[in-house]
């Protein structure tokens, strides 16, 4: 898997409640029209108009720490919604990455990498390789290669689809039902 | 020569020993969700799965909570409970718990679904609480959820250990609040990163069950993984009240290597307070002396158990509230509301002017005692980022709940050994 965008950079400790403010979280988690509204409010407390200047396709750069805080998996589906690729960040809280992985969005840990790319650099990922090219700074950072499960969660597109096909090869009893 | 993470994931799955950075499929032996399990199921029936989650693995292992926004106060709020009820009762959902509940982590250890030794995942960053029962727990999304409750089964990499080696006899008032404010103050709030924490040493077993909630809770402020304590007599005695199911104990070997080791003597450490807006922006509580608050809050997972409302209650028994705070007070559950009402706490509470509230997340995050603009709260709750409580123009400190009392009363951020060492 390899994808290519322009990067949006955001600074360090961006917690789970500035990417996707509580108050707006059962909106988004309801329907379209919520999850634009949340969109709307997604950064505001460190950068008003994020909505405004994210374009689907972009890599997401950030700092230090990047989705601590709380479980909230809008703060990963924001990011999906916005048309995001991928986030790379020097580190990335444990929970959001865990989350990360599970909607399918490759989250990348670099330590220094938030210093070296601008916004609007144009970045390509590879991520069998382990490679983010900033090709406009004509700089390369090699990352550890995804194995194991997250490879195959990556792999499947998400955890739900690797749920589906393992319910799929799983004969059981539904519980619930008279059939 | 394991922690006691790497024991537990070694048994979970079924394996001799584990390493550091190995995978590892984990057998569960409980998950735990609240509301947002609504979306679980819709994530499961957006790619076509039947129900959404089919089944339930184990109907003995899985517990579901009406929980953060309860009672609803809202259209949305109250559509999103009325599809959690009618989501338990398909999938038959044997440990529902409906309207008389509170913040979720307390209903699973006050009603015995957590003992040591074992391994529970929850869709909530602080299900690291159950650590202090000397149980492996962790926080996962509503994605993971899905899986864990189908299956009983998650994919884990195994963290290096962080001890904590804790000695002293700890002041007269709730320190654990401290001890991680002051070690987030040291270390920063990455510091656990992808870790475990591990607490131990004579310090740990001075201090209350209640107390060890607030440290093993507080690990994922730091980063942490798990947050897991040694267990002793009382954790034994505390979870053998509420079930008979077997369980057992892990210790970690004596000659275990750690990632790293840090002593904390509990007698030095004085009331510490986090800035805005970050959990490791902490001061000792003397050099914030004078700060003005407009709302104090006690409650939450954190430090809203009955040793943090009495010791808040004792220091404002017989004394009023400054007539510009308003002091609001929630109980973690009914069972620590219960044992509040029985200590006579929500009587001195009301005299002292303040709010005594029923129990739940809403204190924490804003849902009640919402912040405008410009306002500063001072709250022994979980977390202080920029629009936790409310407006992302507002402030929150955090310090633990006796200092939350006094600087209610004073109307502005004060120390608590005025009153508390005399």
């Amino acid at each position: 898997m390899s994808m290519r965008g322009r990067a949006v950079v955001l600074g360090d400790d961006i917690d789970t409640d500035i990417i996707a403010p509580t108050e707006f979280l059962l909106a988004a988690e309801a329907d379209e029209e919520g999850m634009d509204l949340l969109k709307r409010h997604a950064f505001e407390a460190v950068y008003p108009g994020f909505h405004e200047v994210v374009q689907s396709g972009d890599i997401l750069v950030a700092g230090r720490n990047f989705g601590l805080g709380s479980h909230r998996e809008a703060a990963n589906l924001v990011l999906s919604a916005f048309g995001i690729q991928a986030v790379v960040a020097d580190s990335i809280a444990r929970i959001y990455f865990r989350n990360a992985i599970a909607i399918g969005m490759p989250a990348i840990s670099i330590p220094g990498v938030s210093q070296a790319v601008g916004a609007g650099d144009e970045l390509e990922i590879s991520l069998e390789e382990g490679l983010l090219v900033n090709h406009t700074r004509g700089q390369s950072w090699p990352f550890p290669a995804f194995t194991g499960p997250v490879q195959e969660i990556l792999r499947a597109g998400g955890l739900i689809p690797l749920m589906k096909q393992r319910l799929e090869r799983t004969s059981y009893v539904k519980i619930g039902t008279r059939e | 020569m394991a922690t006691i993470v790497e024991k537990i994931l070694a048994r979970k799955a079924s394996l001799s020993t584990v390493q550091p950075g190995d995978y590892v499929n984990a057998k569960l032996d409980g998950v735990m969700g609240y509301q947002s399990f609504v979306a679980a199921v819709e994530h499961g029936l957006a790619a076509g799965i039947e129900g959404g989650i089919p089944r339930v693995w184990d109907p003995d292992r899985f517990f579901l909570i009406v929980e953060h926004n309860q009672p609803a106060s809202s259209k949305l709020q109250a559509e999103r409970e009325l599809k959690l009820r009618n989501i338990a009762k398909r999938l038959r959902v044997k440990h529902f718990y409906d309207v008389t509940c509170g913040v979720c982590h307390q209903i699973m250890v006050d009603k015995g679904h957590v003992a040591p030794g074992e391994l529970i995942l929850g869709s909530d960053s602080h299900t690291v609480l159950y650590g202090a029962l000397n149980a492996a727990s962790t926080g996962i999304g509503e994605t993971e959820l899905a899986y864990a409750v189908t299956f009983g089964e998650m994919w884990l990499r195994v963290p290096e250990t962080i001890r904590v080696n804790l000695h002293g006899e700890p002041p007269p008032w709730p320190v654990a609040k401290d001890v991680i404010l002051w070690l987030a103050g040291r270390y920063g709030a990455d510091w656990a990163q992808y870790k475990a924490l591990e607490f131990g040493g004579d310090g740990l077993f001075c201090l209350s069950l209640d107390q060890r909630m607030c440290l093993a809770d507080h690990a994922v402020e730091l980063g942490a993984k798990f947050g897991v304590c040694e267990a002793d007599g009382r954790v034994l005695e505390f979870v053998r009240e509420r079930t008979d199911r077997p369980f057992q104990p892990v210790a970690p070997d004596p000659d275990t290597a750690y990632a790293q080791q840090v002593d904390v003597d509990l007698s030095a450490i004085g009331p510490q307070v986090a800035a805005p807006h970050s959990f490791d922006n902490v001061f000792p509580v003397e050099d914030m002396l004078g700060i003005r608050i407009d709302q104090a809050v006690i409650g939450s997972c954190a430090n809203g158990r009955f040793e943090d409302l009495l010791a808040a209650a004792n220091i404002l028994r017989g004394k009023r509230i400054h007539p510009d705070v308003r002091l609001l007070v929630s109980p973690a559950s009914w069972d620590v509301y219960r044992q509040s009402l029985d200590a006579g706490l929500p009587q001195v509470f009301i005299e002292a002017g303040a709010q005594f509230l029923d129990p739940g997340c809403q204190v924490c995050v804003g849902y009640r005692g919402y912040l405008a603009d410009g306002e500063v709260c001072l709250s022994s709750t979980t977390r202080n980022y920029a629009g936790r409580m409310g407006s992302n123009k507002s402030s929150v400190y955090l310090a633990n709940p006796a200092t939350v009392a006094f600087s209610a009363i004073r109307g502005c951020i004060s120390d608590p050994r005025e009153v508390l060492l005399g």
